[in-house]
């Protein structure tokens, strides 16, 4: 059995969150390992990603994160990328990593996805080419989710994401937005490798449970969704 | 300068991003006959108070119906959901 504490929207230099970040301090007392599902920063600049670093310092569990659009806005991904991995956050876009929780061997998958809808409305790579672009970035997104998951021979297997892989835990959000917070490309190489849990964040008043086609528990860690510094999952 | 509600409604998303006190997309906004009403989570009420006044402050705007409420957080403690394992499918 291993615990996996998981939590999205951080938006850390967002005026009055700052106490927000003391409740991580004893995570360890709870989980073997914390996952951060993007938009960790509020503005992407690097003096939030600093700040993020020197917020979460108490940690005492292995940390792994990625990205949300968020932390995209200040143009500087790559530096902020730095900044966190630099300050003990294990930063994934497409890498994998697998650690070791007691007897057990647990592998990490992650990157942020991309948006583009789901199911019978998912945008096809038809037409201008921003249109097609947006696709492929979503293409990719799924690629890299892919290949992570085909390397990793872990006893468990986890997937992080910012973007939701599936419209169910997307549900409570205007229908309009759908195609803004997710995009179901990405629940194709989970349904194919079928890791243990996927968690997301991005869509504030969408709802924590939800299962790709293929049943594979995804969960939207938002704290918005959670209104709790972090959820906890007991995989056995 | 007649400003339709629709138009109302992207003015003042865009401007509810852009202004660096409230910087939110997620606030949900409704405009009916110039009304409009805010909804949605902030961080603080100083946010809450600045979105409402930004909304004020735009042209076509009749009065502001401020039904934004400020997020407070748990202690994550004792709520633990168990997942089975997964067989891999491969």
């Amino acid at each position: 059995m291993i615990r996996v504490a998981a939590a999205a929207d951080l938006h850390f230099g967002e005026e009055g969150r700052e106490s927000y970040f003391r409740l991580y301090a004893d995570v360890h007392e709870h989980a073997d390992l914390l996952l951060l599902a993007g938009d960790l920063t509020n503005s992407g600049t690097g003096e939030e990603a600093r700040g993020l670093v020197e917020a979460l310092r108490a940690v005492r569990v292995p940390m792994f994160a990625v990205l949300g659009n968020h932390d995209f806005h200040g143009e500087q991904s790559e530096r902020l990328f730095e900044i966190l991995r630099a300050g003990g956050i294990n930063m994934l876009d497409g890498e994998h990593y697998e650690i070791r929780v007691r007897q057990h061997r647990v592998g990490i998958v992650g990157t942020a996805g991309f948006c583009g809808g789901f199911g019978d409305w998912v945008l096809a790579p038809l037409g201008e080419p921003e249109i097609k672009t947006w696709v492929r970035r979503a293409q990719r997104e799924a690629e890299k989710i892919d290949l992570g998951l085909q390397r990793l021979q872990s006893d468990f297997r986890l997937v992080v994401l910012h973007y939701a892989p599936i419209v169910q835990t997307v549900e409570g959000e205007h229908a309009q937005c759908y195609a803004f917070l997710g995009c179901s490309r990405l629940a194709e190489p989970i349904d194919r490798w079928h890791p243990d849990l996927v968690v997301h964040g991005h869509a504030h008043r969408g709802r924590e449970h939800g299962w790709t086609p293929g049943g594979v528990p995804v969960r939207n860690v938002s704290l918005h969704v959670l209104h709790r510094a972090y959820a906890i999952y007991e995989l056995e | 300068m007649n400003i339709s509600d629709e138009e109302i409604v992207s003015r003042l998303r865009d401007q509810l991003v852009a202004d660096p006190h409230v910087a939110n997309p997620d606030i949900e906004i409704r405009v009916a006959g110039g009304i409009v009403t805010l909804e949605g989570e902030v961080a603080t009420t100083e946010r809450r108070r600045r979105a409402e006044e930004v909304a004020r402050q735009m042209p076509g705007v009749v009065t502001v119906r401020n039904h934004l409420h400020v997020m407070t957080l748990r202690e994550p403690s004792h709520e633990v959901e168990r997942i089975p394992h997964q067989e891999e499918n491969c």
